[in-house]
């Protein structure tokens, strides 16, 4: 698993469909942590991803910087569940018009919801980071390399980050206790 | 250490990035300072969250399912012709169709123009002379053909594809080929027209399904000799003399009347083509070709297999048949504006560096057939000059701009295979010893052809070139290892 994103997209590129493994098995956590920030729902969150991956696959060719492969694959991941909530609101919809009084089911939260919605909500370039540290497993050092940063800007990002998220928890755990 | 100095390094002291010194100065400013012991916790804790919570998701996988979903659905799109193209266009099937574009081009215009070589040695019923006589007098003519392809290439999978077509000759404006080839098994289905336009030294290809055209510029010496031999099949009837034939007596095609020869000389068209089997039937009272029936094998993984049937003579041509039109929507294709690069002694050299670089070592044989098929390993070459590729591959931004880098490394081998067919044709005593020597031999002889009396030109090991007279290369020859 020491090979460069580019070098698996090329992989596939040549006809090894089976080397594409190598980047479902590097992104998926950070794209299910992505996703089930964006859905609330883990179950589908992972079935967007699925359809993520997939996509991605059979759009390889369209892939212009294969160095940004993650950044183009949270951009399909962002287009999938806008589909499925699109999907699910007429889903609702009509459901709601048959079973009139039904309430509409909550969204079934995993383990950690609340974290996963402040990390999808977060700007592009601390949510990147913040994935690829703790979804991706990639250490400060290997993160500099693939954004081609330096290190002491994804600390500085990192710091920033935290802070953000730690602002955006303190927000929806006050939210709740008011709700409730 | 002051609480700024300290809140700026606390993240970097989590990741463990900080040296034993920083380490230190932040204990001890954490041990007397509340606040920033409370943002440390604060980190710790929401790092920790993050790192459990991705530990969690790190267990769920979709790997299985994602790979599954993907080769189901890559094998319905390529199953529905309608799709074809919708699959990951997968850069070596593009790549695979211009290798079989080129490869079953090149072989067919060595072929057709091969056609012509086996009228000569007839001394039966069907004399020469009045082959002769007949094919001056021809100004334009057509065959139609059908060819069939098996095996395969590394990692370009050649087997089973179908080619018809029909070709036309034409003395004023050159050949035009239209060919169609379809493989059952794959999304490969295509048709092409193949111009040689000698006017305009060009060679061009139409593929109006995929609505592109490349168009590749042939040296003025190859082209001045295509021209000499298709209009003047007696060049070719001398050239090719020697190859050995022997006669197969006399049929009944389409109720005519024919006579059979049948060669299996490796010397036929050049050499270009690996093991040949070729027979043609000529009509006993015309003296004119019937049908040609040939067998090209290259090794144990590629055959090729084709008849050249209803052959139609003195058909009238017009200029436009050999004018492509190009609709404004056609765009050009990756070979476009490629230069095919004289055969010459320089040309042969390149080929035979480049081929080296990539394996190694040098080709066993120097037919088309083997050095395509070994072409197609280059990628994978875990040489310098397979790294390099690979960066001309990673640098270039479309399909077509890594398809056209693929298609210039081909060339180079291909057309050495094109520089030791001319020898071969040219009946130059051409002699190769790519098993025996090694790259960087100085001394042993790796490739020798005649250039004049006594007088041969040899290119050694390391690939430098003298020409030398017969006793020195006699002595140059008998220390090549038995």
């Amino acid at each position: 698993m020491t090979e460069t994103d580019q070098y698996y997209v090329g992989r596939c590129l040549d006809g090894h469909p089976d080397d594409f493994r190598h980047l479902v098995r590097r992104y998926q956590p950070v794209l299910l942590a992505h996703l089930a920030g964006r859905l609330g729902h883990r179950d589908r969150a992972e079935e967007a991803a699925q359809e993520t991956f997939v996509r991605a696959y059979f759009k390889m060719d369209k892939l212009r910087k294969p160095e940004s492969f993650l950044s183009w694959l949270l951009a399909i991941a962002d287009n999938v569940a806008k589909e499925q909530q699109r999907a699910e609101h007429v889903r609702r919809k009509r459901a709601s018009v048959r079973v009139f009084c039904e309430e509409a089911p909550q969204p079934e939260l995993s383990e950690d919801y609340g974290l996963e919605a402040v990390v999808a909500g977060l700007p592009e370039a601390y949510r990147t980071v913040i994935l690829l540290r703790y979804y991706g497993g990639r250490s400060c050092k290997q993160i500099a390399e693939q954004l081609d940063m330096p290190l002491g800007t994804v600390t500085v990002t990192l710091s920033r980050a935290y802070a953000l998220l730690r602002n955006a928890l303190q927000q929806r755990q006050q939210m709740y206790e008011v709700n409730r | 250490m002051n609480c700024a100095e300290c809140k700026e390094l606390l993240v970097a002291d989590l990741e463990g990035l900080l040296d034993n010194s920083q380490k230190q100065a932040i204990r001890e400013h954490l041990k007397t300072c509340d606040a920033c012991r409370a943002e440390f916790k604060g980190l710790q804790t929401l790092r920790q969250r993050l790192v459990d919570h991705g530990k969690v998701l790190a267990q769920s996988s979709v790997e299985n399912e994602v790979m599954n979903r993907i080769i189901r659905e890559q094998n319905l799109r390529l199953k529905s012709a309608a799709q074809a193209g919708a699959g990951l266009r997968i850069r070596r099937l593009i790549m695979r169709s211009s290798v079989v574009k080129i490869a079953v081009a090149a072989a067919v215009v060595l072929v057709a123009l091969g056609a012509w070589s086996l009228w000569s040695g007839t001394e039966s019923g069907v004399a020469l002379a009045q082959v002769l006589v007949k094919v001056e007098q021809i100004q334009a003519f057509m065959y139609k053909m059908t060819m069939h392809t098996k095996g395969q290439m590394q990692g370009m999978d050649l087997s089973s594809i179908d080619v018809t077509g029909s070709v036309l000759i034409a003395n004023e404006y050159g050949m035009r080929m239209d060919m169609s080839m379809t493989n059952p098994n794959s999304s490969l289905d295509m048709t092409q027209q193949m111009y040689m336009l000698p006017e305009r030294k060009m060679m061009m290809v139409v593929m109006p399904k995929m609505k592109r055209y490349t168009r590749m510029e042939l040296d003025d010496s190859m082209f001045e000799k295509m021209r000499k031999q298709n209009n003047d099949p007696r060049m070719l009837i001398r050239q090719i003399l020697d190859c050995q034939y022997h006669e197969l007596g006399k049929s009944v095609i389409d109720g005519i009347e024919v006579e059979g020869f049948q060669t299996t000389d490796p010397a036929y068209a050049g050499s270009a083509l690996g093991d040949v089997d070729v027979k043609i039937w000529v009509d006993v009272k015309t003296s004119l070709p019937v049908r040609m029936d040939m067998k090209i094998k290259a090794g144990e993984q590629m055959e090729m297999e084709g008849t050249m049937h209803d052959f139609q003579w003195d058909v009238p041509v017009s200029a436009a048949e050999f004018d492509p039109v190009l609709p404004a929507d056609y765009t050009a294709g990756p070979g476009d504006g490629m230069k095919v690069p004289a055969m010459t002694e320089e040309t042969g050299i390149e080929g035979l560096r480049l081929y080296a670089a990539f394996t190694g070592e040098y080709p066993a044989e120097l037919n088309m057939m083997t050095l395509m098929r070994k072409v197609g390993d280059f990628r994978d070459s875990q040489t310098p000059e397979g790294q390099k590729l690979r960066e001309a591959m990673d640098q270039a931004k479309t399909v077509d701009e890594k398809t056209k880098v693929l298609l210039e490394q081909m060339m180079s081998v291909q057309m050495l295979a094109g520089f030791y067919g001319t020898l071969v044709q040219e009946q130059k005593e051409p002699a190769y010893y790519g098993k025996l020597v090694e790259p960087g031999d100085q001394a042993l002889v790796l490739l020798r052809w005649k250039t004049g009396d006594n007088e041969y030109r040899v290119l050694f090991g390391d690939l430098h070139a003298e020409t030398v007279d017969g006793a020195t290369l006699a002595t140059l020859e008998a220390a090549l290892p038995k």
